[in-house]
């Protein structure tokens, strides 16, 4: 399995999954908190947030899925009072009226919950509804496998530093 | 022909690259189990045949890769590269992993290094040096058309569920298993024991003289040392 690790995300890849964690860029007095995405399909360079840009690429047999965080402000709230982010998610848990862009066929779910003290929305999309009972499955690895860390991590840099 | 390959050199595995992009974010990606192909370039920042590629880089959409491929350079990791010099090499649209690992999964002998992966396969089908990208895009070019010939690397069109699947290029054999299947197709097109193509006496007859190979430059940082070899282009099965 492949590591991904950045930003006190961690994830260990099941097969065949590809990801990028990373915070973007902040615009102005913007402030930005890391997001993590995982597909089954080749990511795109651009991809929004919420997977504007990926999700239309899905095949059938595709699993598109989204960590996000939000400031700390949102820690204690009810919107994120849920303890933990979901493990195990069942079939009936994706539904086609949950998408962000309803795609014909795809299915998707949303979480909001608080881990180590960090508060996320998990967003998972399903290439296709229909083979829900095959993909859940391997969401449900993906899931299994994705840590979070209470504060992130410092990266480290192989840039010179003065003595 | 050069050095015969490394008995460790056998292997057409392909890996997830994973690893982290030069401003720190993590990143991974897959080169199986998708129908693309996919170009791996091992380049290093201070190599000077590699500053022709990253320049080359700069302007991905005059490189002159078949539609389809997906191009990802590949350094090595943070502790061995300066992020900030690989950033400031890359485009921003270019996807760059920095990860020693991978030099290690693929046996980079040097930089500049090119590895062609099959996703749909699930292997390497080539791999070697150039001095310019031209030629690069020129081998890439060719294996896209062996691929379309004969009826391999498309995801559900005789890709994993059938089809033509029964060549040992697009089998996954490896050893003598490989041997037996690929002299087994040359049998089959007429290319018996003892043929004379089977016998090439100079470079130029097994690699067109428009196909200008070079060594790669030793890996400063020593890794897989027992791995180099010499201005080879393997082409699996």
């Amino acid at each position: 399995m492949a590591t991904l690790q950045a930003h006190g995300i961690q994830a260990q890849l099941p097969s065949n999954f590809e990801g990028r964690i990373f915070i973007r860029p902040r615009v102005a007095d913007e402030i930005t908190y890391p997001v993590a995405h995982f597909a089954t399909f080749p990511l795109p360079d651009q991809v929004g947030d919420f997977g504007s840009g990926a999700v239309t690429m899905m095949g059938p047999s595709d699993i598109f899925a989204v960590l996000f965080e939000y400031g700390p402000e949102s820690v204690g709230t009810r919107l994120f009072a849920r303890p933990g982010m979901p493990r195990s998610l069942g079939s009936n848990d994706f539904r086609p009226n949950l998408l962000r862009k309803g795609i014909g066929g795809q299915s998707g779910t949303q979480w909001f919950f608080t881990e180590s003290g960090r508060p996320f929305t998990l967003y998972a999309v399903l290439g296709s509804h229909a083979r829900r009972g095959a993909l859940v499955p391997r969401v449900n690895d993906l899931l299994s496998n994705l840590s979070v860390s209470p504060q992130p991590l410092p990266v480290a840099h192989g840039t010179a530093t003065w003595n | 022909m050069g050095p015969s390959l490394p008995g460790e050199r056998n292997s057409t595995s392909a890996p997830t690259i994973a690893g982290v992009t030069p401003t720190g974010d993590a990143l991974a990606v897959a080169v199986t189990g998708n129908d693309q192909l996919t170009l791996l370039a091992f380049l290093s920042s201070g190599c000077a045949t590699c500053a022709g590629f990253w320049e080359a880089f700069q302007t991905p959409e005059h490189l002159g890769l078949p539609e389809g491929i997906r191009l990802v350079v590949v350094t090595k990791g943070p502790e061995m590269e300066i992020a900030g010099e690989v950033g400031a090499k890359a485009h921003s649209r270019l996807q760059v992993v920095m990860s020693t690992d991978a030099w290690g999964d693929y046996e980079v002998p040097g930089s500049p290094f090119f590895v062609l992966v099959d996703g749909s396969a699930g292997r390497r089908i080539g791999e070697g040096v150039a001095n310019h990208f031209s030629q690069v895009a020129e081998l890439v070019r060719r294996a896209q058309i062996d691929m379309q010939a004969f009826g391999i690397g498309t995801r559900g069109q005789g890709g994993e569920e059938g089809g033509s699947r029964s060549r040992a290029f697009a089998g996954g054999l490896d050893g003598p298993a490989r041997e037996s299947a690929n002299d087994e197709e040359l049998r089959a097109a007429g290319i018996l024991p003892g043929d004379p193509s089977l016998y090439p006496t100079s470079l130029d007859d097994v690699f067109p003289s428009n196909i200008d190979v070079l060594p790669p430059q030793p890996d400063r940082t020593g890794t897989h040392p027992s791995t180099q070899r010499q201005g080879q282009e393997r082409r699996a099965g």
